[in-house]
């Protein structure tokens, strides 16, 4: 299975934004011993999203794949 | 008091209400195991053996006069240390909170004293029941009385194992994603997780507020049941807490299984996340069992258990993250390295990603009620096996107990019941689901697996340290 782990500088920027209080070194020490279970919990988060029935979807599908409209044209 | 003269609740209650047995001299006896082999154990972190030999005797001098209030009364039980004790030392097993005294009782430790129990003391736990064993923390993690090598599981670990050793009779647990079950399992007592709402978490410190349960440890499904009778119940003071009768549970027990359907998941623990050889021929056993006491068995579908998985997960890590992030952000290093790398794994989720997962919830619930609409219980499998090695580490964060998380995601009772033993001589369980409110039933079909078998006999041999 191919897992996509974050960077150390993506991860370090969610570190950041979190408000975590840790020097550079604790922050790739904890890179260290958490990026592949951040990759799997992002797994997870995929897969749930593929579970939800389009049923449950909202009434507007949105055109994922549609060209930005110009109403000015 | 020998290990063969250990009772239950109900035989100890049964002796107490015919003054053939002294609540003080239980309360001595276990005071004196709990010195005895505890050392070895690591259950407790904290004891009070005056007070509760006072309250004893106090429960002593209410039963002569008349005053008996029912099976707990002064029956000696620990609450886990998540539970909050007015004046007494709450810790979570962390250095956050080694000094925290609280003020007040959680709702459950003022149900479970009102009804007579004695508070012998608190027992450990994970830190703040998220992700053990530790051994970075202020106090070392509890050991399994089966072979103290061994893991005890958790995080109501401390619970199971005094329970197992004959310590207490009884006691508190929590449950988000397994730790009463897994304890339980691991321990071979009973463990029950009571349907969300049931049983108040006031008072209960919390990790994630939509997967928390609170419920009872003991022997026996029968105690666990005595256990429940004094807990359940509305509670104004926790939100989450249902207005819902609570019926007779021990008058729900019986021997036999007739009329009983049974549905049976083995796709979750023989294809989903297959389990031992040993476990599955001991569920497969206890399965025979109960069909030989009238139950009618058929085997069900349900969602895969990764699908549970991935959305309990993704729940129980956003919400603990909501729950410490404003002490993490800046004490991150006062918490236990286990604890804290997972729950800084919620610093990392989307909001979205948390709101699609309660959808799912919502869909797998609805899923299971209708595969239950003709069904009384579920019986899967609890645990890969025998209990491991205490000092096993896993390489990174794998989000393992998949097989108790289907029942916090969709809240329904589910119970931990020992059907077996391991070739090393650990417990082997299985797991007992019922519908939502429907502790009864798990714990009549508990019960009567229970009797019907040999394991209840037997414990574990426990020299002192």
């Amino acid at each position: 299975m191919n897992r996509r782990t974050m960077t150390l500088d993506e991860f370090t920027l969610c570190a950041r934004r979190a408000g975590l209080d840790l020097s550079a070194a604790e922050l790739h020490e904890l890179y260290g011993e958490i990026a592949m279970s951040c990759a799997l919990m992002s797994e997870m988060a995929e897969h749930v999203k593929a579970l939800l029935s389009p049923a449950s979807e909202p009434a507007h599908v949105f055109d994922a794949d549609g060209e930005v409209g110009d109403d000015r044209r | 008091m020998t290990d063969a003269e250990l009772p239950t609740i109900a035989e100890a209650a049964g002796l107490i209400a015919s003054r053939r047995l002294s609540p003080v001299e239980l309360t001595r006896s276990a005071i004196a195991r709990i010195e005895k082999l505890d050392p070895r154990l690591n259950s407790f972190l904290l004891t009070r053996p005056e007070a509760a030999l006072a309250e004893a005797g106090a429960a002593e001098t209410a039963i002569a006069r008349g005053d008996y209030r029912g099976a707990l009364h002064g029956i000696p039980i620990a609450h886990k240390d998540i539970v909050e004790t007015a004046g007494i030392r709450t810790t979570a097993h962390s250095k956050l909170l080694r000094d925290y005294v609280p003020q007040r009782d959680a709702t459950i430790v003022r149900r479970l004293a009102a009804a007579g129990a004695i508070t012998l003391g608190k027992t450990a736990t994970h830190e703040f029941a998220m992700g053990g064993p530790s051994f970075d923390l202020p106090w070392p993690p509890a050991r399994n009385p089966w072979n103290t090598d061994h893991f005890t599981g958790g995080s109501s670990s401390g619970t199971g194992a005094a329970v197992a050793a004959g310590l207490i009779l009884g006691g508190s647990g929590s449950d988000t994603g397994g730790s009463i079950r897994l304890p339980a399992a691991y321990c071979g007592v009973t463990g029950l997780k009571p349907t969300y709402g049931r049983v108040s978490r006031h008072g209960v410190l919390p990790l994630a507020y939509a997967l928390d349960h609170v419920g009872p440890l003991a022997w026996t499904a029968e105690d666990c049941a005595i256990l429940l009778q004094a807990m359940a119940g509305h509670d104004p003071a926790d939100p989450a807490s249902v207005d819902t009768a609570v019926p007779d549970y021990r008058a729900a027990l019986r021997e036999d299984l007739r009329g009983v359907r049974i549905g049976v998941v083995r796709h979750f623990f023989e294809s989903d996340y297959a389990i031992d050889d040993e476990a599955r021929g001991a569920i497969d056993a206890a399965l025979e069992t109960m069909r030989g006491l009238g139950a009618e068995l058929r085997e069900i579908r349900l969602s895969p258990l990764q699908d549970y998985g991935a959305c309990g997960w993704l729940v129980l890590i956003a919400e603990s993250w909501a729950v410490h992030e404003t002490v993490m952000r800046k004490r991150f290093r006062d918490y236990g390295r286990m604890m804290r790398n997972r729950v800084v794994l919620g610093a990392f989720l989307g909001g979205a990603d948390y709101v699609q997962a309660l959808r799912l919830r919502r869909q797998l619930a609805d899923e299971m009620r209708e595969a239950m609409r003709d069904l009384d219980v579920l019986v899967t499998g609890i645990t890969p096996g025998e209990a491991p090695r205490i000092d096993e580490k896993p390489e990174f964060e794998s989000f393992q107990r998949p097989l108790m998380m289907p029942f916090n995601v969709t809240g329904q009772p589910s119970m931990a019941v020992r059907c077996g033993f391991s070739r090393r001589g650990l417990p082997l369980s299985l797991q007992i689901a019922g519908k939502p409110f429907d502790e009864a039933r798990v714990l009549h079909v508990g019960h009567a697996y229970e009797r019907a078998t040999p394991w209840r006999n037997l414990r574990p041999k426990l020299n002192a340290g």
